[in-house]
């Protein structure tokens, strides 16, 4: 029986061309020593069955070491984690000091430094490029959201914007770089 | 983090180590597969053997090699692994932590 071309196929794509040939071949292999010890039937429901396990374990360990050690994954789940810190900010700061709270205030921004350098941190001890990728996506954001908006900014608020996510994010590289070093 | 700086293997690398260490020169996916499921009961798929050993294989654990194809197989060559220096080195490394944990364990229950 020919091995289901789509699911060749995928595998390939999932594993490379040298390992699915590998694999297809074990499983060619192992199909023939069942074909002998429990029929053709038996043979073919095994290798139906094996075939579509395999793929779907591979492409679960395949998409988590992909999470896992891909850096922009886990520099995407920093900046949603900015995110979070500059609404929790803004709601603090809201209720004791409302100045400070308004989209446009550069103290607020300041504020949020020691938070941004603490993800930037956390996020270099899984991968030693997340914090930098991570102060290049905040840097864009920042550049994009200071000369597309139309909304009048001070200009101390667009320094402070321009320079604490990235400058936060470099301080969260060198600790984590440091503390790498120091272990 | 790499296994250089100490990291502990998966409890998957480190059937799938022991196992080649095991097999010697016969170290394919099919005979890999065989020796973690005679051994341990674990009934691996293929798909788990060869992205664990590509996973193995690019941390430079173990090496590959292609053997002569032929026609049990559909005409496909194996795909035969070595382990390394950096390999066996892992292995020992989780090995010995295990052995010192089972032996806390067995303190804790002598004294209890």
């Amino acid at each position: 029986m020919a091995p289901p071309n789509l699911i060749d196929r995928a595998l390939s794509c999932l594993l490379g061309d040298e390992y699915c040939v590998a694999l297809m071949g074990d499983l060619a292999e192992e199909r023939a020593h069942r074909v002998r010890a429990d029929g053709p039937h038996q043979a073919a429901s095994w290798y139906r069955t094996e075939i579509c396990r395999s793929f779907a374990t591979a492409l679960c360990l395949r998409l988590a070491d992909t999470v896992r050690s891909a850096p922009w994954s886990i520099a995407i789940g920093a900046y949603v984690l900015v995110a979070v810190l500059e609404v929790t900010m803004r709601l603090l700061l809201s209720r004791v000091w409302p100045d400070a709270a308004q989209p446009a205030s550069a103290l607020r921004i300041v504020g949020e430094l020691p938070g941004i350098a603490l993800i930037a941190y956390v996020a270099g001890r899984f991968d030693r490029r997340a914090p930098l990728l991570l102060g290049a996506m905040m840097l864009l954001a920042a550049v994009s959201i200071t000369t597309l908006s139309t909304e009048a900014m001070s200009t101390a608020f667009i320094i402070a914007y321009l320079t604490i996510g990235p400058g936060g994010a470099v301080l969260g590289a060198l600790l984590s770089r440091a503390r790498r070093t120091a272990a | 983090m790499t296994e250089r700086d100490g990291t502990l293997l998966g409890t998957l690398e480190h059937l799938i180590l022991l196992a080649v260490l095991a097999l010697g020169t016969d170290a394919y996916g099919m005979t890999i597969r065989d020796e973690i499921h005679s051994r341990t009961g674990r009934d691996l798929s293929f798909g788990t053997i060869y992205v664990t050993l590509q996973r193995l294989e690019a941390k430079g654990m173990v090496t590959a090699s292609m053997g002569a194809p032929t026609p049990e197989r559909g005409g496909r060559a194996k795909r035969f692994f070595k382990i390394t220096t950096d390999g066996r080195r892992a292995v020992r490394r989780s090995q010995g932590a295990l052995t010192a944990m089972t032996a806390a364990w067995r303190d804790a229950r002598a004294k209890s």
